[in-house]
């Protein structure tokens, strides 16, 4: 019996180690879905100078300031560095392998006083891989290194995520200033980071809505100038301005086309506030919706098919989407109050301003699935704009004694930045196009 | 008693009268100068013989203290000893035994495991391992059988209390054919498991290692090394990087091979830079089981989720 229970043993074990051996042909395949961390560590080193001449702008600060912003990628403080080269051949991986960057930027500032330029050489590395991803030079006036830094951050970006850089787009949005008979409105733009603001439109009466038109050229905005709401349109590079529509009742919220070819707008022409679409070389405006509830603050989907917009006609605001010749589809459920749509650059999700315990929150909802959730953190006192590059989303925040910031947060809610330039009275931002 | 030493004197007296003219010849002394040294000279040779005595009986005068160090240094050599030989030697107990002895000596202890190959198809029994089991236990039995079988044929003739001797006889051969047998039994068990002892400390087998577990635990422990290492550009959730590594048994990365690309350059150079970032990739010490798991190489498949 025993003897029998020793070859039934062997057997079981001989087929053990067959079906082992089998198992152990088939090769190993590890299955990583997620990272170390959403951002990725750059070092960008403080660039060396070959001039005695001190440069008007830190162009690696600025740099830094643009990585840091974009909410892709983390920067390290040079305080933190072990080595400070300035080309690539000064480089000891080494260092940059044990402060766990992934990528280290360096570079020379040199200036052309003949041409009153400065020329800035860099190089971007793959510190694991110790390999050069990219090595150019670019020269800008005195008054341009700002556009040359964001020249530089936009290049790095998308080289390392394959993702359109938005540094050297511009910002547009209203402040107000001063009280009773002193209250100023004044459009603005300026850079994408908040510095170098001018001044297009000054008027004691509200300025809303400024909305960029697809090439970056021109703005359209609702002004109330003369007591009565107007559309207008006005060349950013030249301050012209054109009136382009002045109908009765209410004239505001236009967004440009992603053609470049039309308006949608909210008229109340006939009577209840609805949307019309209105071709800018005939400025005849068609009307899209039609109800007797409020139907307003339009949005164009990227394709140019359908818009997004917000109506109360189910008491309280919520967000619906409508194709052009279509019936209005509700989009937003969840809560009292979800206004203000802006539609992603992909066209599959829409952002909107949340109400929830009293806050404005940034919320969006998936196209596909319906699925709508609140990006944690984001208290919003003003309407969301959409980065071009679809990463990030711009909008007005006075919680926590930030009175008038603009803060921007991924559109994953991962990372958050204020930018550093504060205006009184912030109100409509809106983010220009990629920059050609 | 004290007639007793005057008998003894007087004898010892007419003992040294007797060899006076003896010792005389041997000496070339008159015997008139023997018989006035004659006391001296028998206490003289009883003296000697007392030491001669003594010599034969033997007289150990010396101390023992060295001899109680010696042997605590003494066994701790054994000890050492004990501890190392299990691996070389086979069985040090079955020795006194003449039978049991020749076959666990042959066996092939330190090859068996190994070799999992060579056994492809048939039976169970050629294996390799199995062999050392069957040859000790048709030993005790052809033994004890041809010894009892020539003497019980001789045995009919005699009469029933030869027969009854006989019986007694036979039953103490096969008592102590049991014996031996049962001896063989365990000598056999000791040689079993001294295999199993070896692999623990040589770490070359992977009897009782399940490679599935063992799988599954370093694709756990690497998964997690390239995770910490791996920054994800973004917007490639979609997307699928499939590499192929060559590992060192030391855990150092030997090559890298971008087997599947994702259309991202980004994205693979992401998972490129990772695996590179990785300062060693988590690899077993038994080097069967590294051989088993890592022989051909490894797949990273890089796959970020939202």
């Amino acid at each position: 019996m025993t003897r029998i229970h020793c070859r039934a043993g062997q057997v079981l074990t001989l087929i053990g180690l067959m079906l082992a051996a089998l198992v152990a042909q088939a090769d190993m395949v590890v299955r990583v879905t997620e990272g170390a961390d959403r951002r990725m560590p750059i070092a960008v080193v403080p660039f060396g100078t070959n001039h005695s001449r001190d440069a008007p702008e830190d162009l690696d600060s600025i740099i830094r300031d643009d990585l840091t912003m974009s909410g892709d990628l983390k920067t390290l403080e040079p305080s933190r560095m072990l080595s400070l080269p300035t080309s690539g051949d000064d480089i000891h991986f080494r260092d940059w392998r044990v402060l766990g960057q992934q990528f280290v930027l360096v570079g020379e500032v040199d200036f052309d006083a003949e041409r009153n330029r400065y020329i800035l050489s860099y190089e971007l590395f793959d510190v694991s891989q110790q390999e050069r991803l990219l090595g150019s030079r670019a020269s800008a006036a005195p008054s341009e290194l700002r556009t040359l830094a964001h020249h530089v951050s936009n290049r790095i970006y998308e080289r390392v995520t394959g993702i359109p850089g938005i540094f050297n787009t511009r910002l547009a949005f209203v402040t107000r200033t001063g009280s009773g008979n002193d209250v100023e409105y004044r459009l603005k733009v300026s850079d994408v980071d908040g510095y170098r603001d001018q001044v297009l439109l000054r008027s004691s009466e509200p300025i809303l809505s400024p909305e960029w038109s697809p090439d970056g050229k021109e703005l359209v905005y609702a002004s109330f100038e003369g007591g009565r709401p107007a559309i207008y349109r006005q060349v950013v590079s030249s301050g012209e301005r054109r009136r382009i529509a002045h109908f009765r009742g209410l004239n505001s919220a236009p967004d440009w086309s992603p053609d470049g070819e039309s308006l949608l707008l909210t008229l109340s022409k006939d009577g209840s506030a609805d949307i019309y679409e209105m071709p800018l070389d005939t400025l005849e405006p068609r009307r899209l919706t039609r109800h007797y509830s409020i139907n307003t603050e339009p949005s164009w989907s990227p394709d140019g098919e359908r818009f997004a917009f917000t109506s109360d006609r189910s008491g309280n605001p919520q967000v619906y989407i409508q194709s052009l010749g279509g019936d209005p589809e509700r989009l937003t459920f969840e809560g009292n109050y979800n206004a203000h749509p802006i539609y992603g650059p992909e066209g599959e999700e829409i952002f909107y301003i949340h109400q929830a315990d009293g806050r404005f929150l940034l919320g969006s909802v998936d196209l596909e699935t319906g699925e709508e959730r609140v990006l944690a953190g984001s208290e919003i006192d003003e309407a969301p704009a959409m980065a071009p590059n679809g990463r990030l989303v711009l909008y007005v925040t006075n919680a926590g004694g930030r009175q008038g910031a603009l803060e921007m947060t991924t559109v994953d809610g991962n990372a958050r930045f204020t930018l550093p330039v504060r205006h009184d009275g912030i109100r409509d931002p809106a983010w220009s196009p990629l920059a050609e | 008693m004290k007639r007793d030493w005057q008998r003894i004197i007087q004898a010892a007296g007419a003992l040294g009268d007797r060899a006076i003219p003896l010792w005389s010849r041997l000496l070339g002394m008159n015997e008139a100068e023997l018989r006035e040294w004659k006391w001296p000279f028998m206490g003289s040779v009883g003296l000697h013989l007392l030491i001669v005595l003594l010599a034969v009986a033997g007289w150990d005068w010396r101390t023992q203290e060295p001899e109680f160090q010696q042997p605590q240094a003494v066994q701790a050599r054994v000890v050492q000893a004990q501890q190392q030989e299990p691996e070389p030697e086979p069985q040090p107990e079955p020795e006194p035994e003449p039978e049991p002895e020749p076959e666990p000596e042959p066996e092939p202890k330190p090859e068996p495991e190994p070799e999992p190959e060579p056994e492809p198809e048939p039976e169970p029994e050629p294996e390799p391992e199995p062999e050392p089991e069957p040859e000790p236990e048709p030993e005790p039995e052809p033994e004890p059988e041809p010894e009892p079988e020539p003497e019980p044929e001789p045995e009919p003739e005699p009469e029933p209390e030869k027969e009854q001797q006989a019986d007694e006889q036979r039953a103490e051969r096969e008592q102590r054919l049991e014996q031996l047998a049962q001896q063989a039994e365990e000598a056999e068990a000791q040689k079993d498991q001294k295999p199993e002892e070896g692999a623990d400390v040589e770490a070359s087998s992977m009897e009782g290692v399940n490679i599935a577990d063992e799988r599954k635990r370093f694709n756990a422990l690497i998964q997690q090394e390239v995770q910490n290492s791996w920054y994800i550009p973004p917007g490639n959730e979609d997307r699928v990087v499939r590499l192929r590594l060559e590992i060192l048994p030391t855990g150092e990365l030997r090559s890298v091979e971008l087997v599947e690309g994702s259309g991202s350059q980004q994205l693979d150079e992401s998972a490129m830079s990772a695996v590179r970032r990785v300062d060693s990739f988590p690899t077993p010490d038994d080097s069967a089981l590294f051989d088993e798991l890592f022989r051909g190489g490894i797949t990273i498949e890089f796959s970020p989720e939202e």
